[in-house]
């Protein structure tokens, strides 16, 4: 079973292990940070241009986007009883459990790469390129599509990082046998993927749901 | 932060909820499209957002430092937007806009 070891400059496990928690919420916070920058851009241009965000979002695969939404909340959940379960020295379950938030990334990622596919298909592409704008020659549409695929583009980096994350975790659980003593650095990786799904749920609200549907 | 086990029950029934409020989010968005509908669309995920941070990111249970850390963090993002928002709203002449005018005729005057 693996047992942590304690660092030179902790007292105590229980510092060490407040300290790591705390460091990953500093983490969390800055990359919120990063987020709100692209959310500040999303409502200025559309309170600019509120007709072509709304007729936007018909554009987008609805369905695919909340079977996504599902896909990220179950990983959420798996990943959730996995630190729960690890607590209790269940250390297959929690294994499975981490491993089936990992496929839950993989999903997502494929389903999110169709959606891609479809739009350079259709003619949309990051920019402003593409015959769909040569169509739609009004200026907002560029933007609309462009905070689309940086948006969701930035977030599709994070649930990559976070399913390798994950799917590391749930092999390392496997292999050393991690219980109870050793559940909380599998929470660091189980905060991440829980911030990954928090912004993902308003990104499928500003980009699937608030405007007409296609 | 509690390193207790709590009840795996308790949070798949969060994981049931939130899979419910994707259900109710995905059906109004069928709707027809109003402010209010985006509020609503906003409000549900914000709700879930909040389910999630609360249970599974165990805020609940969390020191005061770590909720600092948290609070801060949504703080500054509520700041960013919120001023932003604000100013592109507000500001006469608009700000934002596509393409922007590349110099001022001369004698311009406002």
């Amino acid at each position: 079973m693996y047992e942590p070891e304690l660092e030179l400059h902790f007292e105590d496990l229980e510092k060490q292990r407040h300290a790591a928690r705390f460091g990953m919420w500093i983490f969390l916070a800055s990359e919120l940070l990063i987020f709100a920058a692209l959310f500040a851009l999303y409502f200025a241009y559309r309170v600019h241009y509120p007709d072509i965000f709304v007729e936007g979002v018909g554009h987008n695969a609805k369905v695919i986007g909340t079977v996504n939404t599902a896909i990220l909340l179950v990983g959420s959940t798996a990943v959730a009883v996995a630190v729960n379960e690890l607590r209790r020295n269940r250390t297959r379950l929690g294994a499975a459990l981490l491993a089936l938030c990992a496929l839950a990334a993989v999903v997502f990622l494929l389903l999110k790469s169709w959606e891609y596919a479809k739009h350079f298909h259709d003619g949309i592409r990051p920019g402003g390129a593409g015959h769909f704008f040569a169509e739609h020659p009004e200026p907002g549409w560029p933007l609309f599509f462009t905070l689309y695929f940086a948006m969701t583009g930035l977030h599709a980096i994070h649930v990559a990082v976070g399913g390798v994350i994950v799917g590391w975790l749930a092999w390392w659980v496997a292999r050393d046998g991690v219980g109870r003593a050793g559940a909380y650095r599998v929470e660091l990786g189980a905060l991440y993927w829980h911030f990954v799904d928090t912004v993902w749920v308003f990104l499928w609200a500003m980009f699937y749901l608030m405007g007409k549907h296609g | 932060m509690s390193e207790e086990p709590q009840s795996s029950a308790l949070l798949l029934l969060i994981g049931a909820i939130t899979l419910l409020l994707v259900g109710v989010s995905f059906a109004v968005s069928y709707g027809e499209h109003t402010t209010w509908s985006s509020i609503a669309a906003i409000g549900i995920s914000t709700i879930k957002a909040m389910l999630i941070v609360w249970f599974f990111m165990e805020m609940r249970e969390s020191r005061t430092s770590v909720r600092v850390a948290a609070l801060g963090g949504l703080l500054l993002f509520g700041l960013l937007l919120g001023l932003t928002v604000t100013d592109v709203a507000t500001r006469r002449p608009a700000p934002l806009q596509v393409p922007m005018p590349l110099h001022v005729p001369a004698g311009h005057v406002d």
